[in-house]
């Protein structure tokens, strides 16, 4: 497991330059305008979405072949990706929350809520590997890939639907209270799933 | 002991079947699979290895299942073709990553391969030739403490001079004798090298599967004239080939009469006439 989380550090390192360079900047445009707060909500999603980035390079690269070929079971490989995933969460969850925090003290009248908003922000960021990473294990990285976009969309729909946009960056409409142990659950189910997808492939 | 022992395995694809294959690899030795491309060769180590499914037939490893061994391969050191890596990752860090896949990872080792077989240690992998992503893949596979390994055309992309390295190597291996190797190529002439056993494996059936020496000794190559050759029992002659000076044909060499000469036959010639008279 170590050594496979060490790979997609090397390989985050490499080839997430520019995302990171996103991230960074919707962190920044996030704190800094007034209204936009979905600059801190779509880098939280794009950082939770790193082991989906992961998973289609591995593809690219044969390395499941490969993997066949060392001492590691498909519970690990799979598991890695939802311990990149949660890594990768964390961190953002961390830097939006940060994010929001200095949008809430430029903004004065905006109530914000540190953990009420990493919470939700956490939950949002894990949603991307525990919705996508089972579909990538099951049809590969091309129909993936279609997914991530449609995502998005959803996301971003479910959203502006609720109003979330214009909301201030506590989020006073979703509680994480709930959503956090809603989340821990299907990211546990989805970890089954993937593994139960990975077995049945054949490299 | 025996390192491989495959028993009836079979696996059947749409336009392809591997036919019931048998082999013993002895521990200490080298079992080399020649046949051409298509003939099956992947599919058997893939198969072993439970990569693909077979559809039947007994595999044990080091005395183990092939199931067991799937769930734990710490003992085998595998190549099937170039390593699945990331074009981004050097082999300084390929040495780190598997320092934490495998538990007897040898760092040491690994240096001193890739400094044996001229291996840059900081330069990409998708910078590195086809040959060079070989190396990478056959230092992995013998630095950590694999008693068996299996390896699939490993000399592919490899010039003259490393080739021959790689084939010392695997020598040197199994000077140990609880290691075995078992290694495909279509490159005949690395095999006559190295191995103790020869296989012969053509449209997925085992042809032969003979000690390398014995076959040297079975075999020989008689030129005479074809009417000299109508002599020998039919049985005896492998195949032939005709040429403006007469006939050039691999025979047992217990059916030829005696007084008359026979050159050496090398496995290259023995797997060609064989393939073509099949």
């Amino acid at each position: 497991m170590q050594g496979l989380l060490r790979k997609d550090l090397y390989m985050a390192k490499s080839y997430l330059r520019t995302t990171a360079v996103a991230i960074a900047v919707f962190l920044v445009l996030g704190a800094l305008m007034d209204g936009l707060q979905w600059y801190f909500y779509t880098a939280i999603l794009i950082a939770g979405l790193v082991p989906v980035s992961m998973l289609s390079y591995d593809e690219a690269e044969k390395w499941p072949a490969y993997a066949d070929t060392l001492p590691v079971t498909a519970k690990d490989l799979v598991m890695e990706k939802y311990l990149l995933g949660l890594l990768f969460s964390a961190a953002g969850t961390i830097l939006s929350t940060f994010s929001a925090g200095i949008n809430a003290a430029l903004h004065p009248g905006v109530p914000f809520s540190p953990l009420t908003t990493a919470g939700v922000f956490f939950c949002m960021s894990l949603m991307g590997s525990v919705l996508l990473l089972p579909v990538i294990f099951k049809f590969g990285r091309e129909k993936g890939r279609i997914l991530y976009y449609l995502l998005f969309g959803l996301l971003f729909g479910v959203a502006g639907a609720f109003g979330m946009f214009n909301k201030v960056p506590g989020m006073s409409g979703l509680d994480p209270v709930i959503g956090i142990p809603v989340v821990a659950i299907l990211w546990v189910l989805s970890q089954g799933l993937s593994i139960r997808m990975y077995e049945k492939r054949e490299f | 002991m025996n390192a491989l022992e495959i028993r009836g395995l079979t696996k059947e694809y749409k336009d392809f079947k591997l036919d019931s294959l048998d082999l013993t690899l002895p521990a200490g030795c080298i079992l080399g699979l020649i046949g051409e491309n298509g003939a099956g060769k992947t599919t058997t180590i893939k198969a072993v290895l439970d990569i693909v499914k077979a559809d039947s037939g007994e595999v044990t490893l080091l005395g183990r299942s092939r199931e067991e061994i799937a769930s734990n391969k710490e003992d085998l050191g595998i190549v099937l073709g170039e390593p699945g890596l990331s074009g981004c990752l050097t082999a300084a860090q390929v040495d780190r990553i598997m320092e934490g896949i495998f538990s007897h990872w040898e760092t040491e080792t690994f240096a001193k391969l890739a400094e044996q077989l001229d291996l840059p240690m900081n330069k990409k992998f998708k910078e590195l030739s086809q040959g060079n992503r070989m190396k990478l893949g056959i230092a992995v596979a013998m630095s950590h403490g694999a008693k068996l390994l299996l390896l699939d055309e490993p000399t592919n992309g490899l010039d003259p001079v490393a080739r021959d390295k790689v084939m010392n190597l695997l020598m040197e291996f199994t000077r140990d004798e609880d290691h075995a190797v078992l290694i495909s190529s279509h490159i005949v002439s690395d095999l006559e090298k190295v191995c103790d056993y020869i296989a012969f494996l053509h449209e997925g059936k085992l042809m032969l599967c003979e000690e390398k020496d014995r076959l040297v000794a079975e075999y020989g190559v008689l030129h005479c004239r074809r009417e000299n050759l109508e002599a020998i029992d039919p049985a005896a002659v492998i195949g032939c080939t005709d040429s403006v000076y007469g006939v050039s044909a691999v025979v047992k060499r217990d059916a030829v009469p005696e007084g008359w000469s026979l050159s050496p036959v090398s496995l290259e010639d023995l797997f060609v006439v064989m393939v073509k008279g099949a």
